[in-house]
């Protein structure tokens, strides 16, 4: 009898460390499995996240590269033909020595061609580096680009600082928020068709969010995304690429019912701390 | 007679030979605090084990020593797990407050039931639930921080291997092991000694990948 009760406790024993045993080796078993296939999803994720960054930064050499030959062209076509002109009256000169009415009217011809060189110069610096933006900073220089633009009386564009914070990015930081700042505006002017822009500047939390509102033909994330897909979308790559450098965000809303917006989100530096 | 001899004498040489691996590894068993800490079950193991058997061998009743050397043993490994599991203060008090309560749970268990007199399976029933539970919420922290390429590099998981398979698969031979007599006729504890040899190689392996990672 006595036998027959420890045949009975050994095999409920024998049987539950079998199974214990077993359900321990399938998690220790499913553990490792798992790690694996963790493993190999994170390193395709940072694969891909590797080739998007590469993909950046051959497109900001590419917008890079552009805007270089754009500097180029300018100073060929516009400074280049001035000092041809004035190399021209500089050899007319030498010819007409005597003939101080010549010499008279190519003066006054040197002083308007000096004055058209001096403001193709301002142009060009300008196109190159605000200096507003150097020495006022962001908000004046973004300012500054909505009173140009309004001065042409082809669009109304209108500023509105509703900061509470001080906003005072680096500089490095400042000068690629100011580009893609421009870009934006410069797409919505060429692509969107718009009449009238709006800019404003307001705090969320400790970020600043900069939005340009429109009333012309506005995109969404799906439509960047395709146009950057079909290698359309160079400007677009290139305000994506630039805010990423200064991990600041960007969304594009195109709803029916209200007007257009493209928002950036830029990241104050005690947020991300 | 001469078998379980043999499987206990197996036991007893893996422990020692874990604390000598221990003793090699000692400059990374000051690095990582949880090491520490199991080294330190390790030689309180073999201490009782040794004793145990001094005791048994002169005729001495030994099993307030197992029971106590269980109390011990669950509050190391408690100790092991906050340790291991590196959570954030808030973490780390509620994770305490849960082992503490468990602890004074057994204690209190062990103080109403015949603490010297027999093998306490409630005690250790509880303890291999809150064991088994504590090493499979590692392997979850594990698969989240994903710091290895492969488990088999990261010495933690062969260590938590170990107590996985040791409580687990000892569970049953542990709730049962009140039956004193039937035990001791079948051989049962045949059984955990050969797990126990188990859990010690997988801890010796876990020892020695430390010192490379």
């Amino acid at each position: 009898m006595e036998s027959a009760q420890s045949l009975d406790i050994f095999s409920i024993v024998a049987i539950g460390c079998s199974a214990m045993l077993l359900l321990a080796g399938f998690i220790i078993f499913f553990v490792v499995l798992y790690q694996k296939k963790a493993i190999i999803q994170r390193n395709e994720v940072e694969a891909l996240n590797a080739q998007h960054q590469r993909d950046l930064l051959q497109k900001t050499i590419e917008v890079e590269e552009k805007e270089r030959e754009s500097v180029a062209k300018n100073i060929h076509d516009d400074l280049g033909a001035l000092i041809s002109i004035l190399r021209l009256n500089n050899s007319r000169t030498a010819k007409n020595i005597d003939d101080k009415a010549v010499l008279e009217k190519i003066l006054e011809s040197n002083k308007i061609i000096l004055n058209k060189t001096s403001e193709s110069v301002r142009s060009i610096s300008k196109k190159l580096a605000s200096p507003t933006l150097i020495k006022l900073g962001y908000v004046k220089a973004l300012k500054e680009i909505c009173s140009s633009f309004n001065q042409t009386g082809e669009i109304a564009m209108h500023f509105n600082d509703l900061m509470t914070q001080n906003f005072k990015p680096s500089a490095q930081k400042a000068s690629q928020l100011y580009r893609a700042s421009q870009e934006i505006i410069n797409n919505i002017i060429k692509h969107a068709a718009a009449t009238e822009i709006n800019v404003s500047l307001s705090n969320e939390g400790s970020s600043t969010i900069i939005k340009f509102e429109h009333d012309g033909a506005g995109i969404n994330e799906a439509n960047v995304v395709d146009l950057i897909r079909q290698d359309k979308g160079l400007g677009l790559t290139s305000i994506q690429s630039r805010l990423s450098i200064i991990e600041a965000k960007i969304e594009y809303r195109a709803p029916v019912a209200v007007n257009p917006s493209i928002t950036i989100t830029y990241f104050n530096d005690e947020t991300k701390d | 007679m001469n078998e379980i001899i043999n499987f206990y004498t197996i036991l007893l040489a893996s422990s020692i030979l874990i604390i000598l691996v221990g003793i090699i590894n000692f400059k990374t068993l000051k690095r990582s605090w949880p090491l520490g800490v199991l080294f330190i079950l390790f030689i309180v193991s073999v201490t009782s084990d040794i004793a145990g058997t001094a005791m048994q061998n002169r005729g001495i009743h030994n099993l307030w020593l197992y029971n106590l050397y269980n109390l011990i043993e669950y509050s190391l490994l408690a100790i092991f797990f906050i340790l291991l599991f590196q959570f954030k203060r808030q973490g780390q008090i509620i994770s305490s407050i849960v082992y503490l309560t468990i602890l004074t749970l057994m204690i209190f268990i062990s103080v109403s039931q015949s603490f010297t007199e027999h093998f306490n399976s409630t005690l250790m029933g509880l303890q291999s639930i809150v064991l088994i539970c504590s090493s499979v919420l590692y392997f979850r922290v594990m698969l989240n921080n994903l710091e290895f390429e492969t488990p088999w590099s990261n010495p933690f998981f062969w260590i938590n291997s170990a107590i996985l398979i040791y409580f687990s698969g000892c569970f049953f031979i542990f709730i049962f092991s009140d039956y004193r007599d039937v035990t001791r006729t079948i051989k049962i504890w045949d059984i955990h000694n050969i797990i126990h040899i188990i859990y010690n190689l997988l801890i010796l392996i876990g020892f020695w990948k430390a010192r490379k990672a």
